[in-house]
Formats: structure tokens, C-alpha cells, sequence
């Protein structure tokens, strides 16, 4: 019968002996020189294959046998379930096929969790955030906002007015009214902002840009729609998907508050994500058809911001994420049922 | 091999922090002597393990032992030569394993990680060898199973009970310090009783009473002080460890000061201060130049790339000089170790696994855990004072089983 060279370790002293392992019938055989041990060969358990490491045949009296013949010793012993299944782990690994298989899967599946999960975890988590909480996010960004703005010159009789265009359209939509806040930006960046707590922050740029109330309207029904979808706190958790993965395991949301005070600085410099954009418009053309204001006043405010763009900084290019102006009128065009519309 | 572990944190003793022991510091260390070598930090979880020392094959002439009584003729010695310790572990060949092992546990929720890191620590083991033999691992991967399967029960319980009542979280924490110390002990005792060499296991004692005085005495000490006891508290944990581990009837011993500790500190807090200062200067340069401008994230990144990068460079410097100092003052028995790791080798190597690991979305980890692991073994080396052959089974002069029984009580892993 086959012999396997190997090594006997007989567990009592670091000693190993040369020595050869054989099998008669049942027994497994271990001699060397001044020895000759002989076991049943089911009492003997072998360790499993794995990479080149040695294989240990682990002897009933404590003693061990250590040998890298894994061929031979795999036909030795006799095969049980687990051996098999240690088997097909060492077959998987050793082949470079399942490997690339694998980390193909690995990648796939890494890239739709943040391709598809994050998002839709940020949504979920975002309407799930408390008010209280929300309101006090809220508070944290108009602070940090209220740093690099200047208080709003328009009058009181405006603001109103304009506080009053917010509250009718949200009521349009069952809405409570939203919180406007007034800030200027020294005269260069017409825009407004949606921050987290209901709070929409129009400029007094904006206000002198705007023809008319329509226009206004159309603007303040577009970030109705990040409100409503609260597109601040999903870009937060987006943004942060550590801060996402503790959110939604701990359900911790004290960290919330601290990150908001970056949403004003991420507003300015990247603006929200095409895909919110999108959202926005939908949510205004149809706030915007209910309120029986037409859509150009909707394309002309868009045409009077990007206008407005040329010549800002590179840090306020707020705009550049947005979807290009032509292409956000005609897709509001298509979607939205609306008044007729002459153009 | 072991080294000891990840790099203790060196914010911890230069900030003040009060290093508490995180289990993180704990872990990995497992003793140097003992078993154990842990990869370093920049290969997260590597924990590979090498394991110390044995030795055997003196090769040369090896009187033949006989089975039963086993006499053994120490060989008369002249000064043995060292015995290096090498690695044997391929990049290519360990991917495959951990790539299939990881998908398996993505599969399976988690359930299969416990396999995965017994088959990783395994692989590890299994390649290093010193004096022609290798280190086994014998862990029963449902050991593990069982001890991730309870800290994810406290975990959830902490975080969903503590959600209702928040004073359960308070008494959670302080059941968790408490418990701390016996968890440690547990661990390294799990580990060391489930490798062996030569046939010949590994034991952890049971010092309950240094753990705690170590763990949750000496914690205030460093906390009082405002972490200026860590590094003391660095060189005490290493002397726990490594002399509680015995392999076989051969005691491990470490004795060393706390100086090579503090000045190992020292200068890896003087590199992250440095870096601090610079990245400053940097970010306050930038700023002035565009002045006007809203500040934002990108001015900062200069900053945070220069301090995130000497922060793990001191990391892995304090790790290198507390390696060399922890082997070179370890004993098994009559024997020693010799180390010689080379700080800015290592560094280089440890920056190139951060780099490498960052541009292949963490892929290209089994190549750094291997290159780790192999650079350390080659860095240390065993030297034998005579036979190792001498080195027995715990418990074999009395014949009883005592020794082995302990081994039976081994307690669980607790992933730390």
C-alpha cells in the first residue's frame, strides 16, 4: 500500500520524528524509526485543505501527524460530510475562475447598494427624521447660512407679500405654510434655497431679478418641491453614507445637526442633485397649474437666473447641476398638464 | 509573530485622550510572544497570526527521541544560530480565499464569517514557519459563531432597549467595563489555546485580577493623567500579555522599561504635531490667497491630507519600534527573539498597502495583509539557547491532564 512521508508530533514534546503513514483496512499506520503506532481511521480527524498550508492528521491518543501530500492524504481518510464540504471550499478557492467570478459579484453588488440603496435609504430615512428634529436642523443652516449673507433690505409690506405668494401655494397643496427667510447676498447671486425645517431662504437679488409674481410664484413652488421631498436632509444622508449606515442601525439621529450646517455651503457650491431638480419642477409645474399660473413665467425666471450666472465665480456655480434651462422647459412642457400656453 | 499589535493609537497618548482601553488596543495584541501576529492596522482585520516560537528541528544533529518515556539528550550546544522566522503566504493564492470567503459571507448575512476567520487566521498560521515547522489553528468556527451571534444580540439590545430607556445604556456601559477584563482574558486564552506548533499548544493563565487592574485601574491612571501614563500603560499591557502566555510547559517572559515606550511615543506624536503645524500654515495660505471667497471643504483637504497622513505614518512608526522592543525582550524559556524591523521600511511598505488599498476600493487587501505579514516574519528571528525539544506538554510531569482539561475551558472569541 501507498505510503505518505510526513512528520510525527507526538503532543508531548516539541519534538517531530520522521515518520510514514500507511492504511491496513481500518487502521492508519504511523512508523518511523523505534516507533509503530496504529489507529482506527475513523477516530482520526484530519484538518482541512486550505491554500498550501500543511494538512494535520490529529491522532485519538494526541499526538499529530503533519504532511503537505494533500492528495494522498484526502484519498486516505475516509470521506464524510464534512470533508466533502471542506472539499468544495478548498475547490472554489483554488480556482481562479470562481475568484473573478467572485469579486465581479462582489463589485456588482457593491455598486448597486450605493447606486440604488443609498438613495433609496436617504429618502426613507429623511421623511422618517422627526419635525422637532428637522426644525432644529433647520435652525443650524440658516445659522451657518446667516454668516456669509447679509440681512435682507426689502421692506417689511414685501416680505409679507411674498411670505403670502409661499403660503398660498403650499395651501394649494394641503401644506402648512413654509418659514421664508430674507437674506441678500451683496447684489451677486439671485437664487433661493430649501433647508431643512420648512425654511426657504429667498435673496433680495432674486426678488429685484423677478418680473412679476408669477415668476416668484414659479420659484417658490420649485423649492416647495425640495421641501416637501425634504431634498435637504436626503442630500445630508447621501452625502454622508456613514452617517446613514449609524442613522439607520442606531436610529442616533444627534449627528443630523451637526452635518446641516453644511447644507448652505454644498447649496452654494453644487447645488442639489439633477435627479432632486427634477423632482422640484414636477412638484412646481403641478403647484403651478393649480394655482393657474402659466409655465413661462416658470422658463422665464429660469432663462433670468442662468443669465445671471455669467460672470459669478466658480464657487457659485449653484447652477451648473442643474439640468440645462432648455431642457427643464420642455420637459415640464411634456409632463405637465397644463393651461395652454402661448410661447 | 506577533506583534503586537496594532499600533497602539497614538492619538490616544498624544492627544490626552484618555486612551481607555478600546478593544481595539487590546486586541490585537496578542502576545508577541505568544501567538499571534496581527497585522497591522493599515490591513484592517488582518489578523494573521503568526505565532511564535518553537523550535524544533535543530536540525542539526537531532539526537533520535524515542516514543514512550521520552528521554531526551540535549544536545550538547555551541551557540545556536538564529532561526528565521518566514511567511510562506501568496498574495495570488490568499485572494482567491478571501474573495470567496467574503462572498460566501455576504451570502449567508454574516453567518459564514465566523468560518472566514477561522480559515483566514489558518492561512495565516499555517505559513509561518520557524525551525521547519508551521502554527496550526484549531478554532471550531462555531465557537466564533457563537460569540459574534451575542455581541450582535448586546449590540442591537443596547441600541434598541437604550432607545426606550437610556439608562439601560448606562448600564450597559459600565456592565461592559466591567466585564472587560474578563472578555480580554477569554479572548487571548481562545486563541492561544487553539494554536499550536509542533504538536505542543499554546495556554493563556487566567489572570483575572492583573487584567482588571490593568484594564480598569491603570484606565483611570491614564485618564487622570491626561494619557501622559499611556505609554507606561502601553509597556504594562505587553508585559501582561506576553507572560501569561506559556507554549506547552515553557513560560514566555518580557521584561523592558517604559523609556523605549515613551520615546517610541514621543516621536510619533512630535511627527503628527509637526503635520498639524504644517497643514495649518498650508490651509491659513490657501485661504489668504483667495480671500473673499466662501470657505468651504476644499480648502481644508490639503489640511486633512497632510494630517491624515502623518497620523498613519506615526501609527505605524510607533507600531515598528514597540515591535522590535517588545520581541527583543521577550523570552520562551531559555530562549529569545530577535527582532529588527526597520521603521522607515516599514512605513514605506504600510503607505503603499494605505495606497494601494484606496485605488483598488479595498480589493488588493489580501496582497498588503500577505506583503505585512511576510516583511514582519522576515524581521524576526528566534534564537535558540539549545534544544527546544525540551519544551513538553503542560502538565506532563504529573501526568495529569490538568493542562489539557484547562485547554477544553477556553471560552470564546469575541472578535476583538
Amino acid at each position: 500500500m501507498n505510503t505518505i512521508a510526513a512528520q510525527f508530533l507526538d503532543g508531548r514534546h516539541l519534538a517531530a520524528r520522521p515518520a510514514e503513514v500507511s492504511r491496513e483496512d481500518d487502521r492508519l499506520i504511523v512508523a518511523g524509526e523505534g516507533f509503530r503506532h496504529a489507529f482506527p481511521v475513523r477516530e482520526v480527524r484530519v484538518s482541512d485543505r486550505l491554500g498550501r498550508i500543511p494538512r494535520y492528521l490529529y491522532l485519538p491518543d494526541g499526538a499529530t501527524v503533519e504532511t503537505t501530500a494533500h492528495d494522498a492524504v484526502d484519498a486516505f481518510l475516509p470521506s464524510t460530510r464534512r470533508t466533502r464540504l471542506a472539499r468544495l471550499l478548498h475547490w472554489l478557492e483554488s480556482h481562479t475562475a470562481f475568484a473573478a467570478g467572485a469579486t465581479a459579484l462582489l463589485l456588482v453588488a457593491i455598486g448597486l447598494t450605493m447606486v440604488l440603496g443609498l438613495p433609496v435609504a436617504a429618502r426613507h430615512l429623511a421623511l422618517q427624521v422627526p419635525d422637532a428634529m428637522d426644525r432644529r436642523a433647520g435652525e443650524v443652516s440658516l445659522a451657518a447660512m446667516s454668516k456669509f449673507t447679509q440681512p435682507s433690505g426689502l421692506s417689511a409690506a414685501r416680505r409679507r407679500e411674498i411670505e403670502a405668494l409661499a403660503a398660498d401655494l403650499a395651501a394649494l397643496r394641503g401644506l402648512p405654510p413654509p418659514r421664508v427667510e430674507f437674506r441678500s447676498m451683496g447684489g451677486r447671486f439671485p437664487n433661493a434655497f430649501a433647508l431643512p425645517g420648512r425654511i426657504i431662504v429667498v435673496t433680495d437679488e432674486l426678488v429685484e431679478v423677478a418680473g412679476s409674481d408669477g415668476e416668484l410664484q414659479a420659484v417658490l413652488a420649485h423649492e416647495l418641491g425640495h421641501v416637501h421631498h425634504r431634498h435637504s436632509l436626503q442630500g445630508v444622508f447621501r452625502g454622508s453614507a456613514a452617517l446613514l449606515v449609524v442613522t439607520l442601525v442606531s436610529g442616533d439621529l444627534s449627528a443630523l445637526t451637526t452635518f446641516s450646517a453644511s447644507i448652505p455651503f454644498v447649496l452654494l457650491q453644487r447645488g442639489y442633485s439633477r435627479e432632486f431638480e427634477e423632482e422640484a419642477d414636477d412638484y412646481a409645474a403641478e403647484t403651478l397649474r393649480l394655482a393657474g399660473v402659466d409655465l413661462d413665467e416658470f422658463a422665464a425666471i429660469l432663462g433670468k437666473l442662468e443669465g445671471s450666472r455669467e460672470g459669478l465665480a466658480v464657487d457659485y456655480s449653484y447652477l451648473s447641476t442643474h439640468p440645462h434651462t432648455d431642457d427643464r422647459i420642455k420637459r415640464i412642457d411634456r409632463n405637465a398638464p397644463r393651461a395652454p400656453r402661448s410661447r | 509573530m506577533a506583534d503586537e499589535n496594532p499600533p497602539p493609537a497614538p492619538e490616544a497618548s498624544l492627544s490626552g485622550g484618555a486612551p481607555a482601553p478600546s478593544p481595539d488596543a487590546l486586541s490585537p495584541g496578542v502576545p508577541p510572544a505568544a501567538v499571534a501576529v496581527e497585522p497591522p492596522a493599515s490591513v484592517p482585520g488582518t489578523e494573521a497570526s503568526g505565532a511564535a516560537p518553537a523550535a524544533l528541528t535543530m536540525a542539526v544533529g537531532d539526537p533520535p527521541i524515542h516514543p514512550a518515556p521520552v528521554e531526551i539528550r540535549p544536545t550538547p550546544a555551541a551557540p545556536a544560530p538564529l532561526a528565521p522566522f518566514t511567511f510562506h503566504g501568496d498574495a495570488r493564492e490568499y485572494f482567491r480565499i478571501w474573495i470567496v470567503n467574503t462572498l460566501l459571507t455576504l451570502l449567508t448575512c454574516g453567518v459564514f464569517a465566523a468560518w472566514a476567520k477561522v480559515r483566514k487566521r489558518r492561512y495565516f498560521r499555517g505559513n509561518t514557519e520557524v525551525l521547519g515547522h508551521r502554527f496550526d489553528y484549531h478554532a471550531e468556527p462555531w465557537r466564533l459563531l457563537v460569540g459574534n451571534i451575542l455581541v450582535a444580540f448586546l449590540f442591537v439590545a443596547y441600541v434598541v432597549v437604550g432607545e426606550v430607556y437610556p439608562l439601560v445604556r448606562v448600564g450597559a456601559f459600565l456592565a461592559g467595563a466591567v466585564l472587560l477584563p474578563w472578555i480580554v482574558v477569554r479572548s487571548l486564552a481562545f486563541n492561544a489555546h487553539n494554536t499550536s506548533y509542533r504538536g505542543i499548544r499554546f495556554y493563556f493563565g487566567q489572570p483575572y485580577g492583573s487584567a482588571a487592574l490593568l484594564y480598569l485601574g491603570q484606565a483611570v491612571v491614564i485618564a487622570i493623567t491626561l494619557g501622559f501614563y499611556y505609554p507606561a500603560w502601553q509597556r504594562n499591557r505587553r508585559q501582561f500579555i506576553v507572560s501569561n502566555h506559556r507554549l506547552g510547559d515553557a513560560f514566555f517572559r518580557f521584561e523592558s522599561g517604559s523609556s523605549p515606550f515613551y520615546l517610541a511615543y514621543l516621536v510619533g506624536g512630535l511627527m503628527v504635531a509637526g503635520a498639524a503645524i504644517v497643514g495649518l500654515l498650508v490651509t491659513v495660505g490657501i485661504v489668504m490667497a483667495q480671500k473673499g471667497r466662501i470657505p468651504g471643504l476644499t480648502q481644508m483637504l490639503p489640511y486633512l491630507a497632510i494630517y491624515g497622513t502623518a497620523f498613519f505614518l506615526a501609527r505605524h512608526y510607533v507600531y515598528a519600534r514597540l515591535f522590535n522592543q517588545v520581541w527583543n525582550r521577550t523570552h520562551l524559556d531559555r530562549h529569545r527573539f530577535v527582532a529588527s524591523l526597520r521603521t522607515g521600511a516599514w512605513m514605506r511598505l504600510q503607505l503603499t498597502n494605505l495606497l494601494a488599498m484606496i485605488g483598488s476600493c479595498g480589493l488588493l487587501y489580501p496582497w498588503a495583509a500577505v506583503r505585512s505579514m511576510r516583511h514582519l516574519a522576515g524581521s524576526l528571528h528566534f534564537q535558540p539557547a539549545g534544544p527546544v525539544e525540551t519544551i513538553g506538554r503542560l502538565g506532563r510531569n504529573t501526568g495529569s491532564a490538568v493542562g489539557d482539561t484547562t485547554a477544553e475551558f477556553m471560552g470564546m472569541d469575541f472578535g476583538l
